[in-house]
Order: structure tokens, then C-alpha cells, then sequence
């Protein structure tokens, strides 16, 4: 009996050990989790996130565009939806600004205030894609409305 | 004591590695790339753990670590892996109050070495569930102990727990649920503590159907009701068969099949806890205390996550309940 307590302890840990190596950095945890979730919105953009500060825009994208199409599930909260909808898009919004394709950005962040007029992320990145396209103005009024909303933003100057 | 000691070197030889290479990960920061706090910005994830209120306890161990090796990821984990290993020791105290030591042990080596409790260890935004389970724990050994001094000593732990997390203020209630349970699961009183849960319970499943909660899902109160016992089987589940543990557990798209195999398992297990009160007290003792220690979940509420960090201290009692079923076969 000693001998199976002991077995299983050493079993425990190994599956421990296993399950603690998805925890090295943000892309291995979420890599796991998607790998676990595939559908969910939540894992899919914190992949997406991963990536993008991975520098792998590509993938990120990518993982942006399977969160937008699952955030329509039905099934899911209704502010599981429109959360999900409105980050994805937002997080495309400001890849497609690093691609330099400012006008498919405001096209994007548009979308995303039409739903959600006071999400605070949207607001900065819809900024970014005006500030891109030289709109200053505009710009610094919706950096300025997104740091109202969520002074966790940061604070940023239109410099075009 | 050869079990416990072997499970803290094992405990040692699983986490050490992710001490010394595990970076700091706080998701819920990241998902919007204008938030300033990054993964990568191991002084920005310190300052938002460590501002999170009103968690001062924790938040004092994040900033107390910080101030010995700053902006530091290894000394933030390296806590989390100390406080782990205090927790298994001091569930060996609190188990040895009613289990044979061996069965205590085990109960102790289940905490140090199940993988239900990786995510609690290697996530450093856990710390507050680490450091409220030290302080339960700490303060049902010591209302055990010093019986006259009990409910002062409850009191002053409630106070210092609640610093630790919220949710741990269900210390008053579990030292109570262990102060009764011999002498109401025998003379049937046992309904007076069930009872006004039973009843809170379905109060708080009646408000959140009736209130129009978008996070709440329009399920109404039945549909809420089978998402609570299905997200309460998955937490157990992972315990039964510790696979497929995530992050991000996904209980929005479950089968109808799998609600129902849910109630029936919560049902089954309930009765059957019930039955063997007498001759197997420690099985009711367990469940009720997972169940008490969850509870906080159900009133706060479950909508779509599955936090395996949220049950490091209710899954106490069934690591309880494994070791009194591990030592009495021991004794036989």
C-alpha cells in the first residue's frame, strides 16, 4: 500500500510538472489554452495578444479574426459577445495600422464604436488610426475620451 | 512524517524549474494592446498586483518580495512556491486534528502535489488565494486548539483573512461547520447549518434569473442554477481526472448531457456523503467544506470563468476527505 502511495505521488508530480511548463510565458499559457478552448473568444484574443507582443503580427491577426468569428456564438453572454467582438476588432484595428493601412483601421474601430460608443480601448486605437491618417484633431479628442473612460490608458499626443 | 517530507522535496523538484524561468504572466492586463501594463514589464505587473485593493495582506507580500529583489520574477514565484509548501504543512497540522497521521500526510502531499493547485503556485496574480488558505488554515488549527478562546481567535483570523482575499472570510462558517459536525450529523441538527444555505442559495439563483444582467446570460434561473453545478463538477472533476487543466475552461458551450451527468454526480454524492455520515464522518465533513469554502463564487457569481487558482482553498476539505478515506484504510 506504502508502494502505490508513493507511485502516485510520483505521478502527481509528473503531471504537475507537465501543466507547470504552460505556464513558461503568455504564449505558451495561452497556447495551451486555445489548444484546451479552441472557441473561446477570451482565449483566442489573449493568444492573439501574445503573438502580437511576440512581434509575430501575422498570427496575432489571425487569432484576432477567430475570436471576431466566434464572439457571434449565441450561446455566449451577451457581454461576452459584444466584449469579444469589440477587442478583437479593436486589437485588428491597430495591426492594420502597423501594416499602414490607417483608412481599413477607422473602418474597423467605426465599427467597433457603433456598438460600443464608450469602450475605452476602441476609442484609443479608433485615435490611432486618425492619428495615422493626419486627422490630429480628432485624434487627440479620442485619446483624451478614452482616458476619461479608463485613466489606465495611457496618455498619448497626436504627433503627425 | 517520511510522506509529507517526500511531497514537499517532489513539490520542490515541479515548481523549482518554473522559479527560475517562469516570467510573470497577468492576462487579464494584456488583452488590449493599450494597456500599459505587459507581460514583459515585470515592475508594471508588481505595481498592479500590488495596488489591487483592497487585498492588503497580499498585496504587502507582492510589494515586501519587490523590495528584496525588485522587479523581479523569480522572487514573486519563488514566494508563491513558499507560501504552497506552507500550506501543505499546515493542512498536516489541521488534518492531524481529526485523521490518523498518515491519512494527514496525505492530505498534505494532495495539496503540495495535485495538479488542480498548479495554477494557484505558478500564477503570481494567486497569491492572494495562497496567503488567505495559509490563514484559514492557520486559524481553524488554532480555534481547534485553544477551544475556550475559539471565537475570539476566529474573529481576529476573519479580519486578517479577509485582508489576505475576500472570499476567505468563509472561515467563520467552516470553523463552525467543523466545531458542530460530529454532534449535528448524529442528532440530525445538521439541517440547521444546511438549511439557511440551502435557502441562500436559491435566493441568489431566483435574483439572478429575474435581474436582466448581461453578464449573467439570459438563461433564467433554472439555466443559471445547471451552470453553477456544471462549473462546480468541472472544478471537481479536474480533481477526479486532473487532465486537461487550462487557464481557460470553456463552460458556455457544454452539452446538455454533461449538465445533466453534473447534477446527477452533485446529487449522487451528496446523498451518498449523507448516508455514510456516522460511520465515515469525515466524507460529509469534506464535501461541506468545499462547498462552504466555494460559496463566495456563487454569490459574486460564475458566468463564463473556470479559475482553477479559485478552488486552492475549498478543495481543502476534499483533500481531507481523500486522506481521512487513505488513513482509516491504512489503520484497518
Amino acid at each position: 500500500m506504502q508502494w502505490v502511495g508513493v507511485v502516485g505521488l510520483v505521478f502527481l508530480s509528473i503531471l504537475s510538472w507537465d501543466r507547470s511548463r504552460d505556464w513558461t510565458d503568455d504564449l505558451t499559457i495561452w497556447r495551451a489554452a486555445v489548444a484546451h478552448a479552441p472557441l473561446k473568444p477570451r482565449a483566442l484574443i489573449n493568444l492573439g495578444r501574445a503573438y502580437d507582443r511576440n512581434g509575430d503580427l501575422e498570427a496575432a491577426a489571425s487569432a484576432y479574426q477567430a475570436a471576431l468569428g466566434q464572439s457571434f456564438d449565441e450561446r455566449r453572454s451577451l457581454y461576452t459577445q459584444k466584449f469579444s467582438r469589440a477587442a478583437s476588432q479593436s486589437n485588428l484595428a491597430r495591426i492594420l495600422v502597423m501594416y499602414l493601412q490607417p483608412a481599413a483601421a477607422l473602418s474597423l474601430t467605426e465599427t467597433v464604436l457603433e456598438e460600443w460608443p464608450t469602450f475605452p480601448p476602441g476609442l484609443f486605437n479608433h485615435g490611432v488610426a486618425l492619428e495615422a491618417l493626419g486627422r490630429c484633431d480628432e485624434a487627440t479628442a479620442a485619446y483624451a475620451q478614452a482616458r476619461a473612460l479608463d485613466p489606465n490608458i495611457p496618455e498619448r499626443r497626436c504627433e503627425h | 512524517m517520511r510522506t509529507l517530507i517526500l511531497a514537499s522535496v517532489l513539490a520542490c523538484a515541479v515548481y523549482g524549474p518554473g522559479v527560475w524561468s517562469h516570467q510573470l504572466v497577468y492576462e487579464d492586463d494584456q488583452m488590449m494592446p493599450v494597456r500599459p501594463v505587459v507581460a514583459s514589464d515585470a515592475a508594471q505587473i508588481v505595481k498592479s498586483l500590488a495596488t489591487a485593493q483592497p487585498r492588503v495582506l497580499s498585496t504587502a507580500t507582492i510589494w515586501g518580495l519587490d523590495a528584496i529583489v525588485p522587479q523581479s520574477a523569480r522572487i514573486q514565484h519563488l514566494g508563491n512556491l513558499a507560501f504552497h509548501l506552507l500550506n501543505g504543512w499546515l493542512l498536516y497540522a489541521v488534518a492531524g486534528l481529526w485523521l490518523s497521521s498518515l491519512g494527514a500526510q496525505v492530505a498534505g502531499s494532495l495539496l503540495l502535489l495535485h495538479p488542480a493547485n498548479t495554477q494557484a503556485v505558478n500564477y503570481v496574480a494567486a497569491r492572494p488565494d495562497l496567503v488567505a488558505t495559509a490563514v484559514v488554515l492557520t486559524t481553524i488549527y488554532l480555534a481547534m486548539t485553544y477551544g475556550r478562546l475559539c471565537w475570539v481567535i476566529v474573529l481576529v483570523g476573519c479580519g486578517l483573512a479577509v485582508t489576505a482575499k475576500e472570499s476567505a472570510i468563509v472561515v467563520v462558517p467552516l470553523v463552525w461547520w467543523l466545531l458542530i459536525r460530529e454532534d449535528t450529523f448524529r442528532k440530525g441538527y445538521v439541517w440547521l447549518f444546511v438549511l439557511p444555505l440551502m435557502g441562500l442559495t436559491i435566493c441568489r439563483i431566483l435574483t439572478y434569473g429575474e435581474l436582466s444582467d448581461q453578464h449573467v446570460m439570459s438563461r433564467g434561473p433554472i439555466g443559471y442554477a445547471a451552470l453553477q453545478a456544471t462549473l462546480l463538477f468541472e472544478y471537481l472533476s479536474r480533481v477526479i481526472w486532473p487532465v486537461g487543466l487550462s487557464i481557460d475552461h470553456d463552460p458556455e458551450v457544454y452539452t446538455g448531457w454533461y449538465v445533466v451527468l453534473a447534477l446527477v454526480s452533485w446529487a449522487a454524492l451528496c446523498v451518498a456523503a449523507w448516508r455514510v455520515r456516522r460511520h465515515w464522518p469525515m466524507a460529509l465533513t469534506g464535501i461541506g467544506f468545499y462547498l462552504v469554502a466555494i460559496a463566495p463564487r456563487f454569490v459574486v457569481r460564475f458566468s463564463e470563468y473556470v479559475n482553477e487558482h479559485q478552488t486552492y482553498l475549498p478543495l481543502v476539505g476534499i483533500w481531507i476527505l481523500i486522506g481521512s478515506a487513505w488513513g482509516s484504510r491504512e489503520d484497518a
